[in-house]
């Protein structure tokens, strides 16, 4: 079987299993220590390994699924979802991304801005008040589980992109 | 048509496709903030689908989370059970008393002839689901509308207030705790019945706010619900007061938060409430 072919239904079922994995109802702990955004580690992912093939309807499809399940504001994140990929698209044309370290740096970029339009909305009161730790604390776990994601992704999944 | 302007059409398709959904997101996302209300209405109905169906992936993943959270606290098992012991022994001295108290209360009350007050009920229903994101401190319960459940209800477990239901629909209703931001509730520290507010600020300890006199309030000090507005019944316990290392007044909550499973939603049928901004205000006006 090759699984290139179903390399999207994959995709879709990973991401639909990293959505509801979070809302299963083991502990209120998190409060201090938050979750980290596996779903956002798995479209950058995606993006960055292979941005040429990716399935854009996809990655807005589960972040407005992450979004009625998890009681985000609705559409603000596939909105910055939707701009990220394109970004990322352009810029991979032009930029190559043959580094890991680079890649990570790319990533934490990204995924710093996003959060930061998150919480300048949340500030200004278009969204709920987010609490500036916890917002810190789930921009550092996200940005420490990239690594291990992205690994996966392209040893298990990827493999004849990285050849 | 030539193979490059057919790629130029597709390419030109392809942005209008991609506009299109960033404008029809961003009016999600500001019909979201304006009509609030219906939205969220949305959302749990489509919630009330799919919650139940995915049950059983959540539930075993509580299953296998659980087994981790009690090995974890294997480590420690031999000081849980030194404490448990001392707390056991306290417990049978409090015992004796609440029995001999609840002779007395009963002999006063058939003294006084006071009926107690039956229009509070309660339904009990399973946490299935938590909020993924760091939006909201809120749960998902497995008993709706057609279980009587009431927007607005109070929710306690066996120890005390956890929040209240903001949210119905058919087969499940949102609660958001009172760690929760938007929760605000107002209270009574006893025992100098001083009034006050318990504010949610998602930390797992809610702050006590608008006061009056703090510097009476004590560490240890209980505090209940005050029933100041209609929508909690009064006297339901909510915790203690404790200091935070920041220096502020909290509540150390009496319901366990951190493993909620059973849930007691209490239903008042008298309980009128509040569907317009301002509402309790201009009742009370008038």
């Amino acid at each position: 079987m090759e699984i290139k072919k179903y390399k999207k239904s994959i995709f879709l079922v990973l991401g639909i299993f990293i959505v509801i994995l979070p809302i299963a109802p083991i502990s209120r702990q998190p409060l201090i220590v938050e979750k980290p955004d596996l779903l956002v580690c798995l479209i950058f992912s995606w993006l960055i390994l292979d941005h040429k093939n990716v399935s854009i309807t996809i990655l807005i499809s589960l972040s407005l699924f992450a979004d009625i399940l998890w009681f985000r504001p609705l559409g603000l994140w596939p909105i910055f979802i939707l701009i990220s990929s394109y970004l990322i698209k352009s810029m991979s044309s032009k930029i190559s991304l043959d580094n890991f370290y680079l890649k990570i740096i790319y990533f934490i970029a990204f995924l710093f801005c996003i959060d930061a339009c998150i919480f300048i909305t949340s500030l200004m009161g278009l969204t709920e008040q987010l609490d500036f730790n916890i917002w810190l604390n789930r921009f550092i776990l996200t940005g420490l589980f990239f690594p291990i994601i992205f690994f996966l992704l392209e040893n298990l999944l990827f493999k004849d992109i990285k050849k | 048509m030539s193979l490059k302007s057919q790629r130029d059409y597709w390419l030109i398709f392809r942005y209008v496709i991609v506009v299109s959904a960033f404008f029809l997101f961003l009016f999600l996302f500001f019909l979201w903030r304006i009509d609030n209300y219906r939205v969220e209405r949305f959302r749990l109905a489509i919630l009330n689908y799919t919650i139940p169906n995915i049950e059983f992936f959540t539930s075993s993943v509580k299953v296998v989370g659980r087994i981790f959270l009690d090995i974890s606290s294997f480590t420690n098992v031999y000081e849980q059970n030194k404490t448990l012991k001392k707390e056991l022994q306290d417990m049978r001295k409090w015992r004796e008393a609440a029995i001999q108290l609840e002779q007395k209360n009963a002999k006063l009350r058939a003294l006084n002839n006071l009926k107690v007050n039956s229009i509070l009920n309660w339904v009990s229903g399973e946490v299935i689901a938590d909020s993924g994101s760091p939006y909201s401190s809120s749960i998902l319960i497995n008993i709706g509308k057609e279980d009587g459940i009431i927007d607005g209800s109070a929710v306690v477990d066996g120890l005390g207030l956890v929040g209240r239901i903001s949210g119905v629909e058919d087969r499940i209703s949102r609660i958001i705790l009172l760690s929760d931001v938007k929760s605000y509730v107002p209270a009574i520290i006893e025992p100098n019945n001083q009034e006050a507010i318990v504010r949610g600020d998602n930390s797992s300890a809610p702050l006590i706010d608008f006061v009056r006199g703090i510097e009476k309030v004590q560490p240890g000090f209980r505090i209940y619900t005050s029933g100041t507005g209609g929508v909690f019944p009064p006297g339901i316990l909510i915790g203690k007061v404790v200091l935070s290392a920041d220096k502020k007044t909290r509540v150390k909550l009496s319901a366990n938060i951190n493993k909620l499973d059973y849930l007691r939603v209490l239903i008042n049928k008298k309980q009128k409430i509040p569907s317009q901004v301002g509402e309790i205000i201009l009742n009370k006006v008038n």
